[in-house]
Protein backbone atom coordinates (compact mmCIF):
# COMPACT_ATOMS: atom_id res chain seq x y z
CA UNK A 1 0.00 0.00 0.00
CA UNK A 2 1.47 3.33 -1.06
CA UNK A 3 0.38 6.24 1.13
CA UNK A 4 -1.24 9.32 -0.38
CA UNK A 5 1.53 11.71 0.75
CA UNK A 6 4.08 9.66 -1.18
CA UNK A 7 1.79 9.56 -4.21
CA UNK A 8 1.50 13.37 -4.07
CA UNK A 9 5.28 13.75 -3.92
CA UNK A 10 5.65 11.36 -6.85
CA UNK A 11 3.15 13.33 -8.91
CA UNK A 12 5.00 16.61 -8.28
CA UNK A 13 8.38 15.12 -9.09
CA UNK A 14 7.07 13.26 -12.14
CA UNK A 15 5.65 16.48 -13.54
CA UNK A 16 8.96 18.30 -13.07
CA UNK A 17 11.10 15.46 -14.45
CA UNK A 18 8.68 14.87 -17.31
CA UNK A 19 8.83 18.53 -18.37
CA UNK A 20 12.63 18.37 -18.35
CA UNK A 21 12.62 15.22 -20.50
CA UNK A 22 10.23 16.80 -23.02
CA UNK A 23 12.70 19.69 -23.42
CA UNK A 24 15.50 17.20 -24.10
CA UNK A 25 13.42 15.26 -26.62
CA UNK A 26 12.67 18.49 -28.47
CA UNK A 27 16.42 18.97 -29.12
CA UNK A 28 16.86 15.64 -30.94
CA UNK A 29 17.29 16.15 -34.69
CA UNK A 30 14.67 14.33 -36.77
CA UNK A 31 16.08 14.94 -40.25
CA UNK A 32 18.31 11.89 -40.54
CA UNK A 33 18.41 10.56 -44.07
CA UNK A 34 17.54 7.04 -45.21
CA UNK A 35 21.23 6.31 -45.72
CA UNK A 36 22.29 7.51 -42.29
CA UNK A 37 22.98 4.37 -40.38
CA UNK A 38 21.19 3.47 -37.18
CA UNK A 39 23.79 3.06 -34.48
CA UNK A 40 22.68 -0.47 -33.77
CA UNK A 41 25.01 -3.29 -34.57
CA UNK A 42 23.59 -6.75 -34.17
CA UNK A 43 26.37 -9.26 -33.73
CA UNK A 44 24.86 -12.63 -32.92
CA UNK A 45 27.38 -14.32 -30.64
CA UNK A 46 30.32 -12.45 -32.23
CA UNK A 47 31.83 -11.66 -28.84
CA UNK A 48 30.80 -14.76 -26.97
CA UNK A 49 32.86 -17.83 -26.24
CA UNK A 50 30.27 -19.94 -28.05
CA UNK A 51 30.42 -17.78 -31.17
CA UNK A 52 34.19 -17.72 -31.23
CA UNK A 53 34.34 -21.48 -30.74
CA UNK A 54 32.09 -21.96 -33.79
CA UNK A 55 34.26 -19.61 -35.88
CA UNK B 1 50.00 8.12 1.84
CA UNK B 2 49.24 7.70 -1.87
CA UNK B 3 49.16 4.26 -3.47
CA UNK B 4 52.42 5.02 -5.30
CA UNK B 5 54.08 5.90 -1.98
CA UNK B 6 52.62 2.82 -0.29
CA UNK B 7 53.80 0.65 -3.18
CA UNK B 8 57.34 2.02 -2.91
CA UNK B 9 57.41 1.66 0.89
CA UNK B 10 56.08 -1.91 0.66
CA UNK B 11 58.64 -2.81 -1.99
CA UNK B 12 61.47 -1.52 0.25
CA UNK B 13 60.11 -3.48 3.21
CA UNK B 14 59.35 -0.29 5.14
CA UNK B 15 55.71 -1.19 5.65
CA UNK B 16 53.59 -4.34 5.80
CA UNK B 17 50.21 -4.96 4.20
CA UNK B 18 48.77 -5.35 7.71
CA UNK B 19 50.08 -1.92 8.71
CA UNK B 20 48.58 -0.33 5.59
CA UNK B 21 45.22 -1.97 6.27
CA UNK B 22 45.24 -0.99 9.97
CA UNK B 23 46.03 2.60 9.00
CA UNK B 24 43.11 2.60 6.58
CA UNK B 25 40.71 1.02 9.11
CA UNK B 26 41.77 3.53 11.78
CA UNK B 27 41.13 6.48 9.44
CA UNK B 28 37.73 5.04 8.51
CA UNK B 29 36.81 4.57 12.20
CA UNK B 30 37.89 8.12 13.03
CA UNK B 31 36.56 10.05 10.03
CA UNK B 32 33.81 8.10 8.31
CA UNK B 33 31.10 8.71 10.93
CA UNK B 34 31.18 12.32 9.66
CA UNK B 35 31.66 11.50 5.97
CA UNK B 36 29.38 8.48 5.34
CA UNK B 37 31.66 7.39 2.52
CA UNK B 38 31.38 3.69 3.40
CA UNK B 39 28.20 1.61 3.38
CA UNK B 40 30.11 -1.51 4.47
CA UNK B 41 33.54 -2.04 6.02
CA UNK B 42 34.99 -5.55 5.86
CA UNK B 43 37.66 -5.20 8.55
CA UNK B 44 37.91 -8.93 9.14
CA UNK B 45 38.28 -9.77 5.45
CA UNK B 46 40.83 -6.99 4.93
CA UNK B 47 42.95 -8.10 7.90
CA UNK B 48 42.88 -11.71 6.69
CA UNK B 49 43.92 -10.71 3.16
CA UNK B 50 46.70 -8.47 4.51
CA UNK B 51 48.11 -11.30 6.64
CA UNK B 52 48.09 -13.57 3.59
CA UNK B 53 50.04 -10.96 1.59
CA UNK B 54 52.56 -10.49 4.40
CA UNK B 55 53.01 -14.27 4.73
CA UNK B 56 53.49 -14.59 0.98
CA UNK B 57 56.16 -11.88 1.01
CA UNK B 58 58.00 -13.57 3.89
CA UNK B 59 58.02 -16.85 2.00
CA UNK B 60 59.51 -15.11 -1.06
CA UNK B 61 56.47 -15.47 -3.34
CA UNK B 62 56.12 -13.09 -6.28
CA UNK B 63 53.48 -10.50 -5.44
CA UNK B 64 51.19 -8.41 -7.63
CA UNK B 65 51.84 -4.75 -8.52
CA UNK B 66 49.36 -3.43 -5.95
CA UNK B 67 50.34 -5.84 -3.16
CA UNK B 68 49.10 -4.73 0.24
CA UNK B 69 47.41 -1.52 -0.90
CA UNK B 70 43.87 -1.01 0.44
CA UNK B 71 41.03 -0.28 -1.98
CA UNK B 72 37.30 0.28 -1.82
CA UNK B 73 34.56 -0.06 -4.44
CA UNK B 74 31.47 1.91 -5.28
CA UNK B 75 28.65 -0.35 -4.11
CA UNK B 76 27.76 -1.36 -7.67
CA UNK B 77 30.72 -3.73 -8.06
CA UNK B 78 29.92 -7.33 -7.19
CA UNK B 79 31.99 -8.69 -4.33
CA UNK B 80 31.79 -12.42 -3.63
CA UNK B 81 30.23 -13.04 -0.22
CA UNK B 82 29.96 -9.32 0.51
CA UNK B 83 26.68 -7.38 0.25
CA UNK B 84 26.33 -5.28 -2.93
CA UNK B 85 23.34 -2.95 -2.75
CA UNK B 86 23.64 -0.12 -5.29
CA UNK B 87 22.68 1.95 -2.21
CA UNK B 88 19.11 0.70 -2.62
CA UNK B 89 16.43 -1.03 -0.57
CA UNK B 90 15.79 -3.17 -3.64
CA UNK B 91 19.14 -4.94 -3.28
CA UNK B 92 19.62 -4.68 0.47
CA UNK B 93 19.98 -8.47 0.80
CA UNK B 94 22.00 -9.00 -2.39
CA UNK B 95 25.15 -11.00 -1.66
CA UNK B 96 26.86 -11.92 -4.95
CA UNK B 97 28.47 -15.31 -5.41
CA UNK B 98 31.20 -13.95 -7.68
CA UNK B 99 33.45 -10.91 -7.87
CA UNK B 100 33.06 -8.42 -10.69
CA UNK B 101 35.95 -8.54 -13.18
CA UNK B 102 37.40 -5.34 -11.69
CA UNK B 103 37.15 -6.70 -8.13
CA UNK B 104 38.89 -9.90 -9.23
CA UNK B 105 41.64 -8.04 -11.10
CA UNK B 106 42.40 -5.73 -8.17
CA UNK B 107 42.54 -8.69 -5.79
CA UNK B 108 44.78 -10.56 -8.24
CA UNK B 109 47.10 -7.53 -8.28
CA UNK B 110 47.42 -7.91 -4.51
CA UNK B 111 45.24 -4.95 -3.50
CA UNK B 112 43.14 -5.45 -0.38
CA UNK B 113 39.40 -4.82 -0.36
CA UNK B 114 38.45 -2.79 2.71
CA UNK B 115 34.79 -2.09 1.94
CA UNK B 116 32.01 -0.75 -0.23
CA UNK B 117 31.31 2.89 -0.90
CA UNK B 118 28.22 5.07 -1.01
CA UNK B 119 26.65 5.89 -4.36
CA UNK B 120 23.55 7.62 -5.52
CA UNK B 121 20.90 4.90 -5.73
CA UNK B 122 21.57 2.78 -8.86
CA UNK B 123 24.09 5.47 -9.87
CA UNK B 124 21.35 8.02 -10.47
CA UNK B 125 19.09 8.85 -7.51
CA UNK B 126 20.68 11.17 -5.04
CA UNK B 127 21.53 12.74 -2.82
CA UNK B 128 18.56 11.49 -0.84
CA UNK B 129 17.60 10.73 2.74
CA UNK B 130 14.96 8.09 1.92
CA UNK B 131 17.57 5.40 1.25
CA UNK B 132 19.07 2.66 3.45
CA UNK B 133 22.26 4.68 3.94
CA UNK B 134 22.88 8.41 4.35
CA UNK B 135 24.47 10.44 1.54
CA UNK B 136 28.25 10.86 1.61
CA UNK B 137 29.58 14.26 2.68
CA UNK B 138 32.36 16.36 1.22
CA UNK B 139 35.59 16.08 3.27
CA UNK B 140 36.53 19.69 2.47
CA UNK B 141 33.38 20.82 4.30
CA UNK B 142 30.94 18.20 5.52
CA UNK B 143 27.96 20.52 5.03
CA UNK B 144 28.65 20.35 1.31
CA UNK B 145 27.76 17.92 -1.46
CA UNK B 146 30.26 15.44 -2.93
CA UNK B 147 28.49 15.33 -6.32
CA UNK B 148 27.56 11.90 -7.60
CA UNK B 149 26.97 9.30 -8.30
CA UNK B 150 30.36 7.99 -7.10
CA UNK B 151 29.92 10.05 -3.93
CA UNK B 152 31.58 7.69 -1.46
CA UNK B 153 34.54 7.14 -3.79
CA UNK B 154 35.16 10.90 -4.00
CA UNK B 155 34.86 11.38 -0.24
CA UNK B 156 37.00 8.33 0.65
CA UNK B 157 39.82 9.19 -1.75
CA UNK B 158 39.91 12.86 -0.71
CA UNK B 159 39.94 12.06 3.01
CA UNK B 160 42.62 9.39 2.52
CA UNK B 161 40.43 6.61 3.94
CA UNK B 162 41.86 4.33 1.25
CA UNK B 163 44.36 5.20 -1.48
CA UNK B 164 42.49 3.40 -4.26
CA UNK B 165 38.79 3.61 -5.09
CA UNK B 166 36.65 2.70 -8.07
CA UNK B 167 33.75 4.74 -9.37
CA UNK B 168 31.53 4.45 -12.42
CA UNK B 169 30.60 7.12 -14.94
CA UNK B 170 27.56 7.14 -17.21
CA UNK B 171 27.19 10.89 -17.64
CA UNK B 172 29.77 12.36 -15.24
CA UNK B 173 29.59 10.18 -12.12
CA UNK B 174 33.37 9.84 -11.76
CA UNK B 175 34.41 13.30 -12.92
CA UNK B 176 31.77 15.23 -10.94
CA UNK B 177 32.67 13.84 -7.50
CA UNK B 178 36.36 14.01 -8.37
CA UNK B 179 35.90 17.72 -9.14
CA UNK B 180 33.91 18.57 -6.01
CA UNK B 181 36.17 16.47 -3.75
CA UNK B 182 39.45 17.76 -5.24
CA UNK B 183 40.84 14.42 -6.41
CA UNK B 184 41.78 12.81 -9.72
CA UNK B 185 38.95 10.89 -11.38
CA UNK B 186 39.45 9.09 -14.68
CA UNK B 187 36.74 7.88 -17.02
CA UNK B 188 38.61 5.68 -19.50
CA UNK B 189 37.60 5.09 -23.10
CA UNK B 190 34.35 3.12 -23.33
CA UNK B 191 35.16 -0.57 -23.35
CA UNK B 192 38.67 -0.36 -21.86
CA UNK B 193 37.60 -1.51 -18.38
CA UNK B 194 35.17 -4.41 -18.06
CA UNK B 195 31.72 -3.73 -16.59
CA UNK B 196 30.96 -7.41 -16.04
CA UNK B 197 29.61 -7.88 -12.54
CA UNK B 198 28.85 -4.16 -12.14
CA UNK B 199 25.20 -3.13 -11.67
CA UNK B 200 24.38 -1.14 -14.83
CA UNK B 201 22.69 2.21 -15.27
CA UNK B 202 22.76 2.48 -19.09
CA UNK B 203 24.68 -0.18 -20.95
CA UNK B 204 25.82 1.84 -23.94
CA UNK B 205 27.16 4.65 -21.71
CA UNK B 206 28.47 2.97 -18.55
CA UNK B 207 32.20 3.24 -17.83
CA UNK B 208 34.21 1.93 -14.86
CA UNK B 209 37.18 3.98 -13.70
CA UNK B 210 39.52 4.88 -10.85
CA UNK B 211 39.18 7.75 -8.38
CA UNK B 212 42.30 8.50 -6.33
CA UNK B 213 44.19 11.37 -4.75
CA UNK B 214 46.61 11.55 -7.70
CA UNK B 215 46.67 10.84 -11.42
CA UNK B 216 49.64 8.58 -10.75
CA UNK B 217 47.46 6.36 -8.56
CA UNK B 218 44.73 6.33 -11.23
CA UNK B 219 47.36 5.11 -13.73
CA UNK B 220 48.46 2.35 -11.34
CA UNK B 221 44.84 1.22 -11.03
CA UNK B 222 44.30 1.35 -14.79
CA UNK B 223 47.26 -0.95 -15.37
CA UNK B 224 45.64 -3.46 -13.01
CA UNK B 225 42.06 -3.30 -14.29
CA UNK B 226 42.15 -2.51 -18.04
CA UNK B 227 41.92 -5.15 -20.74
CA UNK B 228 39.51 -7.14 -22.86
CA UNK B 229 36.79 -9.16 -21.19
CA UNK B 230 34.52 -11.32 -23.39
CA UNK B 231 31.93 -11.27 -20.60
CA UNK B 232 31.29 -7.54 -21.27
CA UNK B 233 29.67 -7.09 -24.69
CA UNK B 234 31.03 -3.51 -24.82
CA UNK B 235 34.60 -4.53 -24.05
CA UNK B 236 37.19 -3.38 -26.58
CA UNK B 237 39.09 -6.29 -28.06
CA UNK B 238 42.56 -4.76 -27.80
CA UNK B 239 45.56 -5.06 -25.54
CA UNK B 240 46.14 -2.42 -22.86
CA UNK B 241 49.64 -0.97 -22.93
CA UNK B 242 50.65 -0.14 -19.34
CA UNK B 243 50.58 3.61 -18.75
CA UNK B 244 52.43 3.92 -15.42
CA UNK B 245 55.94 3.49 -16.80
CA UNK B 246 55.68 6.34 -19.31
CA UNK B 247 53.51 8.58 -17.17
CA UNK B 248 56.27 11.01 -16.33
CA UNK B 249 57.43 11.57 -19.92
CA UNK B 250 56.12 15.14 -19.87
CA UNK B 251 54.04 17.07 -22.38
CA UNK B 252 56.67 19.11 -24.22
CA UNK B 253 55.62 19.52 -27.85
CA UNK B 254 52.09 18.16 -27.30
CA UNK B 255 49.26 19.79 -29.20
CA UNK B 256 46.40 20.47 -26.83
CA UNK B 257 42.99 21.73 -27.95
CA UNK B 258 41.01 24.00 -25.61
CA UNK B 259 37.20 24.22 -25.79
CA UNK B 260 36.51 27.47 -23.92
CA UNK B 261 33.03 28.06 -25.27
CA UNK B 262 31.41 25.66 -22.80
CA UNK B 263 32.43 27.71 -19.76
CA UNK B 264 32.83 31.13 -21.40
CA UNK B 265 29.64 31.28 -23.48
CA UNK B 266 27.23 28.45 -22.71
CA UNK B 267 27.26 27.53 -19.02
CA UNK B 268 27.48 30.08 -16.23
CA UNK B 269 30.90 29.70 -14.62
CA UNK B 270 32.08 30.92 -11.22
CA UNK B 271 34.59 33.70 -12.09
CA UNK B 272 37.16 32.27 -9.66
CA UNK B 273 36.94 28.89 -11.41
CA UNK B 274 37.36 30.59 -14.81
CA UNK B 275 40.51 32.27 -13.47
CA UNK B 276 41.86 28.96 -12.13
CA UNK B 277 41.27 27.41 -15.57
CA UNK B 278 43.23 30.21 -17.24
CA UNK B 279 46.04 29.67 -14.74
CA UNK B 280 46.01 25.92 -15.44
CA UNK B 281 46.29 26.55 -19.19
CA UNK B 282 49.31 28.77 -18.53
CA UNK B 283 50.90 25.90 -16.61
CA UNK B 284 50.38 23.54 -19.58
CA UNK B 285 51.95 26.13 -21.91
CA UNK B 286 54.89 26.52 -19.53
CA UNK B 287 55.35 22.75 -19.59
CA UNK B 288 55.83 22.95 -23.36
CA UNK B 289 52.39 22.19 -24.78
CA UNK B 290 51.02 24.16 -27.74
CA UNK B 291 47.43 25.25 -27.04
CA UNK B 292 44.81 25.95 -29.72
CA UNK B 293 41.19 27.00 -29.21
CA UNK B 294 38.62 24.71 -30.83
CA UNK B 295 34.85 24.66 -31.03
CA UNK B 296 32.59 21.65 -30.51
CA UNK B 297 28.78 21.36 -30.78
CA UNK B 298 26.85 23.15 -28.01
CA UNK B 299 26.96 21.48 -24.61
CA UNK B 300 23.16 21.40 -24.47
CA UNK B 301 23.17 19.12 -27.52
CA UNK B 302 25.60 16.65 -26.00
CA UNK B 303 23.62 16.76 -22.76
CA UNK B 304 20.26 16.10 -24.42
CA UNK B 305 21.76 13.25 -26.44
CA UNK B 306 23.27 11.53 -23.42
CA UNK B 307 20.25 11.94 -21.17
CA UNK B 308 17.74 10.61 -23.69
CA UNK B 309 19.88 7.52 -24.30
CA UNK B 310 20.66 7.12 -20.60
CA UNK B 311 17.10 7.24 -19.31
CA UNK B 312 15.70 5.10 -22.13
CA UNK B 313 18.23 2.38 -21.33
CA UNK B 314 17.88 2.80 -17.56
CA UNK B 315 14.09 2.54 -17.78
CA UNK B 316 14.39 -0.72 -19.68
CA UNK B 317 16.54 -2.11 -16.86
CA UNK B 318 14.24 -0.90 -14.07
CA UNK B 319 10.82 -1.21 -15.74
CA UNK B 320 9.74 -4.32 -13.86
CA UNK B 321 10.75 -3.02 -10.41
CA UNK B 322 9.29 0.43 -11.11
CA UNK B 323 5.95 -1.25 -11.80
CA UNK B 324 5.98 -3.81 -9.02
CA UNK B 325 7.77 -2.11 -6.09
CA UNK B 326 8.00 1.63 -6.82
CA UNK B 327 7.88 2.53 -3.14
CA UNK B 328 11.26 0.83 -2.60
CA UNK B 329 13.08 3.45 -4.69
CA UNK B 330 14.01 6.86 -3.31
CA UNK B 331 11.57 9.45 -4.64
CA UNK B 332 14.30 11.16 -6.67
CA UNK B 333 15.49 7.88 -8.24
CA UNK B 334 11.99 6.88 -9.17
CA UNK B 335 11.24 10.26 -10.75
CA UNK B 336 14.46 10.22 -12.78
CA UNK B 337 14.04 6.65 -13.96
CA UNK B 338 10.39 7.21 -14.86
CA UNK B 339 11.39 9.87 -17.38
CA UNK B 340 12.69 7.03 -19.51
CA UNK B 341 9.08 5.90 -20.00
CA UNK B 342 8.49 9.11 -21.98
CA UNK B 343 11.14 8.19 -24.58
CA UNK B 344 9.67 6.45 -27.62
CA UNK B 345 11.60 3.88 -29.64
CA UNK B 346 11.95 6.47 -32.43
CA UNK B 347 13.30 9.07 -29.95
CA UNK B 348 15.87 6.59 -28.69
CA UNK B 349 16.99 5.55 -32.16
CA UNK B 350 17.27 9.14 -33.37
CA UNK B 351 19.38 9.91 -30.28
CA UNK B 352 21.67 7.00 -31.19
CA UNK B 353 22.01 8.39 -34.74
CA UNK B 354 22.70 11.80 -33.25
CA UNK B 355 25.40 10.28 -31.06
CA UNK B 356 27.14 8.92 -34.16
CA UNK B 357 26.91 12.34 -35.84
CA UNK B 358 28.22 14.20 -32.77
CA UNK B 359 31.08 11.74 -32.42
CA UNK B 360 32.10 12.23 -36.05
CA UNK B 361 32.39 15.97 -35.34
CA UNK B 362 34.34 15.24 -32.14
CA UNK B 363 36.81 13.03 -34.03
CA UNK B 364 37.28 15.57 -36.85
CA UNK B 365 37.76 18.45 -34.41
CA UNK B 366 40.39 16.63 -32.37
CA UNK B 367 42.27 15.05 -35.27
CA UNK B 368 45.92 15.97 -34.94
CA UNK B 369 45.62 16.93 -31.26
CA UNK B 370 47.06 14.95 -28.36
CA UNK B 371 44.43 16.07 -25.88
CA UNK B 372 41.60 18.49 -25.17
CA UNK B 373 41.07 20.70 -22.11
CA UNK B 374 37.71 22.01 -20.90
CA UNK B 375 36.20 23.22 -17.67
CA UNK B 376 34.88 20.46 -15.42
CA UNK B 377 32.72 21.62 -12.48
CA UNK B 378 31.86 25.26 -13.14
CA UNK B 379 30.74 25.83 -9.57
CA UNK B 380 32.13 24.69 -6.23
CA UNK B 381 30.21 22.09 -4.21
CA UNK B 382 26.86 23.45 -2.97
CA UNK B 383 25.46 22.63 0.47
CA UNK B 384 24.12 19.09 0.67
CA UNK B 385 20.78 20.15 2.13
CA UNK B 386 20.13 22.39 -0.87
CA UNK B 387 20.46 19.26 -3.01
CA UNK B 388 18.60 16.70 -0.93
CA UNK B 389 15.53 18.61 0.18
CA UNK B 390 12.84 20.60 -1.68
CA UNK B 391 13.13 22.56 -3.93
CA UNK B 392 16.03 20.25 -4.89
CA UNK B 393 18.73 22.59 -6.19
CA UNK B 394 20.50 20.80 -9.06
CA UNK B 395 24.11 21.06 -10.17
CA UNK B 396 23.31 19.14 -13.34
CA UNK B 397 23.75 22.19 -15.56
CA UNK B 398 27.02 23.23 -13.90
CA UNK B 399 29.28 20.51 -15.27
CA UNK B 400 31.00 19.96 -18.62
CA UNK B 401 30.56 16.19 -18.76
CA UNK B 402 28.25 15.11 -21.54
CA UNK B 403 30.55 15.45 -24.61
CA UNK B 404 32.90 12.77 -23.31
CA UNK B 405 30.09 10.48 -22.18
CA UNK B 406 28.54 10.64 -25.65
CA UNK B 407 31.94 10.20 -27.33
CA UNK B 408 32.98 7.34 -25.04
CA UNK B 409 36.21 9.31 -24.81
CA UNK B 410 38.81 9.24 -22.03
CA UNK B 411 38.37 12.17 -19.65
CA UNK B 412 40.06 13.11 -16.44
CA UNK B 413 39.15 15.58 -13.71
CA UNK B 414 42.06 17.14 -11.81
CA UNK B 415 42.18 19.70 -9.03
CA UNK B 416 43.20 23.22 -10.08
CA UNK B 417 43.12 24.99 -6.72
CA UNK B 418 40.64 26.09 -4.09
CA UNK B 419 37.98 28.74 -3.53
CA UNK B 420 38.34 31.34 -0.80
CA UNK B 421 36.23 29.08 1.45
CA UNK B 422 38.44 26.06 0.78
CA UNK B 423 36.40 24.11 -1.78
CA UNK B 424 38.18 22.51 -4.75
CA UNK B 425 38.27 23.82 -8.33
CA UNK B 426 38.79 21.51 -11.29
CA UNK B 427 39.70 21.12 -14.96
CA UNK B 428 38.97 18.32 -17.40
CA UNK B 429 41.51 16.74 -19.73
CA UNK B 430 40.10 14.55 -22.50
CA UNK B 431 41.14 12.94 -25.74
CA UNK B 432 40.03 10.81 -28.64
CA UNK B 433 38.97 7.25 -27.80
CA UNK B 434 42.02 5.16 -26.80
CA UNK B 435 44.17 8.23 -26.08
CA UNK B 436 43.92 7.22 -22.42
CA UNK B 437 47.68 7.17 -21.84
CA UNK B 438 48.16 10.69 -23.20
CA UNK B 439 45.29 12.09 -21.15
CA UNK B 440 46.79 10.62 -17.97
CA UNK B 441 50.24 11.95 -18.93
CA UNK B 442 48.90 15.49 -19.27
CA UNK B 443 47.11 15.25 -15.93
CA UNK B 444 50.18 13.88 -14.19
CA UNK B 445 52.42 16.61 -15.63
CA UNK B 446 49.96 19.26 -14.45
CA UNK B 447 49.74 17.78 -10.94
CA UNK B 448 53.52 17.61 -10.66
CA UNK B 449 53.87 21.26 -11.69
CA UNK B 450 51.30 22.62 -9.21
CA UNK B 451 51.00 22.58 -5.40
CA UNK B 452 47.40 21.30 -5.12
CA UNK B 453 48.35 17.74 -4.03
CA UNK B 454 50.13 19.12 -0.96
CA UNK B 455 46.87 20.16 0.69
CA UNK B 456 44.52 17.59 2.22
CA UNK B 457 40.99 18.20 3.58
CA UNK B 458 40.74 19.32 7.21
CA UNK B 459 39.77 16.79 9.88
CA UNK B 460 35.97 16.96 10.04
CA UNK B 461 34.64 18.39 13.30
Amino acid sequence: MIDSKLKQEWAARDAEAGAAMKELLARIPREFGHAEELDLVFQPEHGTKQGKARG
Amino acid sequence: MTAAEAKAAFARGKVTASALVEDSLARIAALDPKLNAFVLVDAEGARKAAKAIDRARKSGKKLGPLAGIPFALKDLYATAGLRTTAHSKLLIDNVPKHDSMVTAKLKAAGAILVGKLATHEFATGGPAYDLPFPPARNPWNTEHFTAGSSSGSGAAAAAGLVPLTMGSDTSGSIRGPAAFCGIAGFKPTYGVVSRSGVIPLANSLDHCGPMCWTVEDCALMMDAIAGHDPADPGSADRKWTPVSRNLGAGIKGMKIAVARHFHEKEIECDPAIARSLDDALKVLTKLGAKLTDVSLPAHADWDACVRVILYAEAYAIHEHDLKTRPQDYAAITRARLMTGSLVSAADYLQALRWRRRLNTIYAKTLAGFDALVTGCALTTAPKLDEMAKPPYFSVRGKFVMAPFSVAGAPSLSVCTGFSADGLPHSMQIAGLPFQDATVLRVGHAYERATPWRDRRPPTPS
